[in-house]
This record gives C-alpha cells, structure tokens and sequence, in this order.
C-alpha cells in the first residue's frame, strides 16, 4: 500500500507546489543569513561573508531541485520542461525539423507499409483452428499436384491424417437466378474438405460421400456473401435446387461469415473423379490436417511407407522414376513464391531507412556540433549530464515520433496503392491495412531511431571535455576524433548500403533487359485479345465448335478498323495446355505433355510467326477432309532431326503405344513446320508443340476445350473494345468478354513482377545514392570548415593549391572506396538470395560489380570536388586571423 | 545518520543549527555542501522520521525546526547498530596482527 500514499503524496504536492516552495526558499535563505552572520562577526567583509556562505552551501538551485523531486514528479515536470525546450529549439531551425521529419516519414512510412504486407501475408496466422496442422500433399520433388488414385490411396491408408481432402479450382458458371443470371466461381472439392479446414457450416453440411462419386447427385454449398446477394439470407435455402450451367444442384449448406480460402469462390461444389483420363491427370491439389501431436518429420515417414505400398498395389501402372507423395506446411506452400519477393523489397526499405538514419545521424553530429557551447554551458552550470542526455532525447524522439506520424499517415494512405502495385497475388486472409500490429512496429522503428539517433552523438558528446569547449569559444565542440570517427563510419556505412542496393538493382534490371531482350516468335503490334469460355453443352463437340469459332471470326473481320482475326485455345504466355501425344510407328517418340493448340486458318499470319516448311490448313481443311497438323521447330528437330517430318503422321492421345480413349484423335498429316515461340513462360525455351485446325477438332480435344482467345489485328487499337464487346453480344447475349488486353499488355504481365522489382529497387538505389553522396558532401565540407586554420598554415607554409585539394579528395575517396569495398562484399555474399528473381544473369555478374564501382566513386568525386575546390579558396592570411 | 543524531542529542533543531552543530562536533573533519542537508530532510519527512514546525526567530523572521519522531528514533538505533557491527568489522581487519 505504500505506493498508494506515494501516490496520494504526490498528487497532493501538485497543489501545494507553490507553498512548498516558498517555504523552502525561505529556510534556504535562513540558513544563509545566519551564516552570513556569522562569518561577519567572525570578522569577514560583507562581501568575503556572502561568498564563503554560498560556497559552503552548494549550488542552491540544484539543491531545491533535489528536494523537489523527493515528493512531486519531477521527473514529469522536467520531461515537460524538456518538451518544451525541443519543441522551440525545432521550431527554432525549420528547415533542419522539415528535413528530419520528411527523412523519418519517408523511412518509417515505407518500412511500416511493407511490413503491413509482410504481416497480413507472412505472420497472420490462416483463419482456421490449428493451422499449423495443415499440410499439403504433393509429388515428390517436382511439388506438383495429385491424381485421383493417389489421393483415394492416400486417404484411405495413411494414418498421419485426421482429415484429407482434394480440390480444383473449377472456374466460372452461370448460376440461374429465375429471368436472370449470374457468372461465379465455383471451387470443385471432395468430402471432407470443410472438416479438414476445421470449419463449420453456418448452414447445414458439407458434401458428402455419395455426392463426391460420380453418377450421384449434384449439391452446391454457398458462400455466405452468394447467400444474402442472391438468395436473401433465407434461413430455408437448404434442399432448394439451383440452376448452375444448365444442371441441377441442391443446396446442402451454406458457409459461415468470413470464410476464406486462398483460391477466392463463390460457391462449393462436388470434385468428382471421372474414372476416366482426366483422373490420372496431376490436377488435384490436395490439403490435409495432421493428427493433433504428429510432427511433419513423423508424417514424412508415414508418406514414405504409403509411397510403397501404392507402388505395389498399382504394379506395373506406375512409373519407374515413381518418387511418391511428400508434404509441407499449408501456410509455407501458400506465400512459397511470395516470401522471398516481399522478404527482399522488406529488406530494400530497411536498408533505405538505414541509409536515411545514419544520414540524419550524421546531420545531428553537425547541429550537436554546433551546439557544443551551449551544452558545456549548462554542464558547467551544474546540468547532470544523463538530465543533457534525456534533454536530447525528448528531442529525438519528437522527431521521430512526428517521422512516425507522418509516415503512418502515408502508410495508411499509400498502403491500398502499393498493394495494386505489386505485380504477384498476395494470399492475405484479411484485409492489407494499418493495424494496431502494425502501428505498434511503427511505434517500435520510431523508438528505436530515437534512442540511436541520441546514442550515437553522445558518445561524442559524453567525452566532451568541459574547458577546451568553453575555451574555443568560437568553435565547435564534438568535432574532436571521436566525432569525426563517428561520422566517417557513418558515412562509409552509406556508401556500403547504397552499394548493396545498386548492385541488386543493377542486377534486376538486367534481368528485365534480357526477359525483353527474349525474341518472343511472334508480333505484339497493333493485337488486341480477348476471351470467352466455352460451355460444355453449347460449344465443346467439334461441330458446334466449328461454326461458333467461323461465325465469331467472320462478325469480327467485319468491324470497322479490323484488319484481320484469328482464334487460338490458349494464347502464348497465358498457360498450358498439353495432351500426350506420340509420333505413329515410333512409341519411344512420345511426349507426355504435348501443347496442343485449336487455331484458326489466319493465326500464323495475324501472329506474324513464319512458316518454316510446307503449308498451314487453308479454310479446306475442314472436319470432312483429312486431318492435319502443324509442327513447331522444337518438336520437328526432336522427333525428325533429318528434316523428314512432312507428310509423317502423328497421333494425340496415345503415349509410348497405349491409347487414351477419352481423347480419340485420328492419326495427322503433319503439313507444315511453324517458327518457334515462345510458350507459356518467357524465361523458358519454346515447348513442343502442335497446332491442329480449330474445325478438325476431334470430340475429346473438342471436350477439353474451356476456352477460345480471339486476337483482332487493329489499325488502331483505341476504340475498338466497345465494337467487339457489341459484336459477341449480337452473336450470343450469354456469350461474355473477358481479358480485353492488347498483346503487349499479355507480354507485360509475364514481366511485370520483375519490372516491380528492378523499378523499386533502382528508385532506393538512386535515393541511396543522392544520400550517400550528401553524405560524403557534407563529411567533407564539415571537415574543411574545421580544418580551415590548419589549411591555412599548410598553405602559408608552401603547400600549393593542389597539394590542398589532394588532402582532401583523398579522405573522401577512402571513405567511398572503403564503402565500396565492404558494399561489394556484402552484395557478393547476400547475392545468392537474389538468384531466384534473375534471369540471363548471375548473382555475381562482373559487369553490374564494376560498373556500381565505377559510379559510385565518380560520385564519390564529385562530392570530395567542391568541398575540395573549397579548400584551395581558403585565404592562408584570413584563416590564421579568424580565431 | 548524522542529522537523526544531531536532532536526537539536541531536541528540536533549524536545519543551520543541525549543520552547524555537525560542523563543531566533527571539528570540519565532515565538511560536506551544507546545502544537500535539505533534500535529506526533505526525505526524512517523507519517511516520517522527523517532523517540523515553524516557529518565529526574531522580529521579521521564521526559522523551520526539526524534531525525531519515535519511528525516526527507532531508524536511529537500526543505524547506529547496523554502522557499529560495521565499524566493529573494519576494525578487527586493520588492526595489526
């Protein structure tokens, strides 16, 4: 309880302030007098009597201090004493306070942006109970996805599992709304998958058994936002039938408020196995929630086992080069790509708050220098010096909490922006915003600057030696060895950092010149594309598919400003689509995913690909005539090095001799060799492919068709968007446009992440850079301002102006070359890290190290010039006058 | 420990009479700031073993006195016991052999 009286004590002082002081004024003064007294009957003078009293006493205002501070809170008074001070010595130096602020804001409003993305994305924990005991299931090594057998085996025999489910991503369907419709997304999943989320519909069930095996019946489960958008939050949706892309489904659930899953749906419905081609397919991701308890190291060693005994029980149907089935931590395999990308950005804006601190620390240096009279004034005056170093830090901290201030304010603002900037999905399971998680990182950055910024100059300041500062009246304290040690580490710390930076963004931007640099095979100018999904029921059997893809082509040809059109499956960039595929009369020419492409007569053409031998289909080669193929380069020298491949055939759906029945392609003439393109990436070599007549397609390839991409070669793409969305309205009102982008924008997109990268990293190098050079500028100017006298006498002396400007070029030049030396070497060793995010160019390319040496001494140079040149100014005569 | 002595030997005391007689019984050996007597007052009556009064010291003036409290005096025999078992200890070390 005694804390309580200390504290009523305390509050009670605060209105007897006044009294107490007056009183102990009062018997201060009592004290003094009767000493004063004394001394004068002892005989002293007036004067000698005051004196000798006042120096046995002490110093009288510290000592009131002291007593004050025993029952009030001083400590807060002071600190509101300190506060005040800082604000009018800032408010005295406005452009010093608006460039402290401005760099903090800058430092701190970027970090905090960027570790408002890494939190939402990284930390925060998935929104379902016991996250950390999911784990996805994968193919070993390649991490690819599961087939169905492998997925039945696997739940049926593993034991490492509480719960496993698989799902797909099963793309867009009409849901009928009575007159209406509506295109949502709908994820395909198996029994089971709600249970090993660990999620509860808020509404019914999930699917069950009889659902998920083909031939049963058909249910949906709803999102909860589906729920009250189309059906009106009924409490009695359950067991009405929807209408989803012509077919019946039964609402059996609906999902609670705030459901997430990384692969955004609108609604759940059944994964069915086909029994057919499709279930051997590795398409099925699959999730799975491990027994309460079970390290992944244990579960590892179950996977193994099962690896075995499905190897056995499906002998002679697995491959030889089988590795079986591994897993990792749902949430790992979530932000995989991701991490990496946001840990280096991360990263990049610390090393730019870095920089910004040690440049804002070294201005500190010089203002503290500046001030070196008045703090050896008021430690003479008896100013404890940890009460100076607290003066220094209230101070400090102002700043940086008005940095933090301001920074927030643009992280909270620029945060939405950055986000839609960055170029890759970010799998968040709640909003990206400015939380109280976030704030307090911010709060935490400030802290810490503060407490640096005012430790740093102190060391200086601590050594201070009172005399020599009151003495050098005109000079400047914590410009002794320490300072100017403190300083230059600051300083070659800069040039290290923005070497580092330099280096990556050099790096990076090499990589995007060699990503365009890649000969795409084909031209972008003047293309515009866009899409529309085929329906199973209207669109995917060869006839109808023909005629969809003529009468499209021919409306289109007939738009105003269309040059020429053409129809392809999947555009180049945009993805796979293979099928096994077998040169006939020779099994072991095979390939297992062959890209198959549906194109119209005039793709090659509007494309701009040249034909490399023969011909391509005429609009003669029709569904009635032969069947035909063309080849591209890749595949012809594959499977016909000696150039024979014209008027070969070759059979899609067989593979090392053993048909697949779903496909049920005839055997094709190939007529023509095709020019390389690129595929489905651009970082990697053209994959073999074949190209089929869009109206010779058979009834599987016709099947597995979901989608036609139009290219419309335009004299002027402007405009032209409303024309072709009118012209496929007129075609088929249910038909709809998606993905109108041009060619180019499609090529942009597959470079995107990497422009991101090298046009952030290349802004904070060029900031680094400009600070390091302020920073070597400053160093230099300081020190010549300092050394002024001693310039003088040397030149008095006889050095010549050069000999001068030598001087001083050359502190500036081993600064910048002792930065560079350590920035290279950390570039050199951290580099590795950046590997995954280069292409056509190693970590360690010469080229980026000597050319990052070369700038950053020029700049070096230049910075050490002027001050230099300065130098060579000083008057010897003027400078030995000027103390 | 000096100052709860001083007030326990002499009764009620100002702070100038509390240094002043430290000063004499010492003969100037202790000569510490006279000043930082105050704040351990001060302390002192936070603590609660002294109390002070007031009181008029010739015609214009008013001298604060300091009086020992029976929980100053109490603190007083804890210090003198803990400083003399000390004292004791310091002793028998230096003392030649």
């Amino acid at each position: 309880m005694a804390w309580l009286s200390d504290i009523w004590r305390r509050l009670r002082f605060l209105l007897r302030r006044e009294r107490f002081d007056r009183e102990l004024e009062e018997e201060l003064r009592f004290h003094l007098d009767m000493q004063d007294e004394e001394n004068r009957a002892n005989g002293m003078d007036a004067d000698e009597a005051r004196y000798a009293g006042k120096r046995q006493f002490g110093n009288e205002t510290l000592l009131k201090e002291r007593s004050r501070e025993m029952w009030g809170w001083a400590w807060l008074e002071t600190i509101g004493q300190d506060l005040k001070f800082a604000i009018r010595t800032l408010q005295k130096n406005p452009g010093f306070t608006a460039t402290a602020v401005l760099t903090l804001a800058l430092g701190i409003g970027a970090n905090t942006a960027m570790f408002g993305v890494i939190h939402a994305v990284l930390l925060r924990p998935l929104p379902y109970p016991e996250p950390g005991e999911l784990v996805r299931v994968a193919q070993k090594i390649t991490n690819a996805d599961v087939s169905i057998p492998e997925y039945e085996f696997w739940k049926e025999h593993s034991t490492a599992f509480s719960s496993a489910a698989g799902y797909r991503g099963g793309g867009e369907r009409r849901l009928v709304l009575g007159t209406g419709q509506e295109w949502i997304r709908a994820m395909t999943v198996t029994t089971d998958f709600l249970r090993t989320l660990g999620i509860n519909p808020a509404l019914g069930r999930e699917l069950n058994t009889e659902e998920t095996h083909a031939g049963g019946p058909q249910a949906i489960i709803l999102t909860d936002g589906l729920w009250r958008r189309n059906f009106g939050a009924d409490p009695h949706v359950l067991g009405r039938a929807v209408t989803l892309n012509d077919a019946s489904f039964t609402v059996v659930g609906v999902l609670p408020h705030g459901f997430w899953f990384p692969q955004s749906a609108d609604a759940l419905v059944p994964l069915r196995p086909t029994g057919g081609l499709a279930d051997l397919g590795m398409n099925t991701q699959v999730i799975a929630r491990l027994k309460a308890g079970l390290s992944l190291r244990q579960a590892e060693a179950e996977m193994a086992t099962v690896t075995e005994s499905f190897r056995s029980a499906l002998a002679g149907h697995v491959a030889r080069d089988y590795r079986g089935l591994m897993m990792f931590p749902f949430h790992d395999w979530l932000v995989g790509d991701v991490r990496l990308n946001l840990l280096l950005l991360f990263g990049a804006t610390a090393l730019l708050l870095l920089i910004a601190c040690s440049n804002l620390a070294s201005l500190l240096l010089t203002r503290l220098a500046g001030r070196g009279r008045e703090v050896a004034l008021r430690l003479a005056l008896g100013c404890s010096r940890r009460r100076l170093l607290r003066q220094f830090l209230v101070e400090n901290l102002l700043l940086a909490g008005m940095g933090m201030l301001a920074g927030l304010l643009g992280a909270h603002g620029l945060l939405g922006g950055l986000v839609s900037l960055i170029p890759f999905d970010l799998p968040a399971s709640a909003p990206i915003r400015v939380d109280m998680t976030v704030m307090a990182f911010a709060l935490a950055v400030a802290l810490c600057t503060g407490f640096v910024f005012t430790l740093v100059p102190s060391f200086t300041a601590a050594r201070l030696n009172l005399n020599e500062a009151l003495k050098a009246a005109g000079r400047s304290a914590g410009t002794g060895a320490a300072g100017r040690r403190t300083r230059s580490f600051l300083v070659v710390s800069e040039v290290a950092l923005s070497a580092g930076l330099l280096i990556a963004a050099g790096l990076l931007i090499q990589t995007l010149y060699r990503m365009h640099q890649e000969r795409l095979g084909f031209t972008t100018q003047g293309l515009v594309t866009f899409e529309t999904p085929l329906t199973a029921d209207r669109h995917r059997n060869p006839a109808a598919l023909s005629t969809f893809v003529s009468s499209i082509l021919e409306r289109l040809r007939a738009l105003p400003g269309v040059r020429s059109v053409a129809a392809i499956n999947l555009l180049p960039l945009t993805g796979w689509s293979n099928l096994p595929t077998q040169r006939e009369g020779h099994p072991e020419q095979s390939v297992g995913g062959m890209e198959i492409r549906l194109v119209s007569p005039a793709y090659f053409e509007v494309m701009g690909i040249p034909m490399r031998r023969g011909r391509f289909s005429t609009g003669s080669d029709t569904g009635a005539s032969p069947p035909v193929a063309v080849v591209n380069e890749t595949l012809a020298r594959r499977w016909w090095p000696q150039g024979d491949a014209l008027g070969d055939r070759i059979i899609i759906g067989r593979f090392q001799g053993q048909d697949f029945p779903e496909i049920k392609d005839s055997p094709r003439e190939v007529v023509g060799i095709a020019a390389d393109t690129k595929t489905s990436t651009l970082k990697d070599p053209p994959r073999p492919t074949v190209y089929i007549p869009a109206a010779q397609a058979s009834d599987g390839i016709a099947q597995g068709t979901h989608n036609m991409a139009w290219i419309v070669s335009t004299e002027g793409a402007a405009g032209i968007a409303d024309g072709l969305r009118r012209a496929i309205a007129e075609i088929d009102s249910s038909q709809r446009v998606l993905q109108l982008r041009t060619m180019d924008e499609i090529v942009a997109s597959t470079t995107a992440t990497s422009r991101f990268d090298a046009s952030l990293f290349g802004i904070f190098a060029g900031l680094a850079l400009v600070l390091a050079a302020i920073g070597v500028y400053g160093l230099l100017s300081f020190s010549v301002a300092q050394r002024r006298q001693e310039i003088g006498i040397r030149m008095a002396l006889g050095a010549s102006r050069a000999d001068v400007s030598k001087l001083v070029l050359r502190q500036g030049i081993a600064l910048t070359i002792i930065g560079l030396g350590l920035g290279l070497a950390g570039a050199l060793f951290l580099g590795r890290w950046l590997s995954s995010l280069l292409y056509g160019v190693r970590p360690s390319d010469p080229f980026s190290f000597v050319a990052v040496s070369l700038l950053l001494l020029s700049i070096g140079l230049i910075a050490s010039y002027i001050p230099a040149r300065r130098a060579t100014k000083v008057d010897p005569m003027e400078a030995l006058r000027y103390e | 420990m000096l100052i709860l002595k001083t007030l326990a030997r002499c009764g009620a005391l100002h702070g100038y009479g509390i240094a002043k007689y430290i000063r004499q019984v010492t003969e100037d050996v202790l000569r510490v700031e006279e000043g930082s007597l105050y704040p351990a007052l001060q302390r002192m009556l936070i603590k609660g073993w002294v109390v002070a009064k007031w009181v008029q010291s010739g015609p214009k003036r008013r001298a604060r006195i300091y009086r020992l409290t029976p929980a100053g005096r109490k603190q007083l025999s804890a210090e003198v016991s803990e400083f003399t078992r000390v004292m004791q200890a310091i002793t028998r070390v230096i003392q030649p052999a």
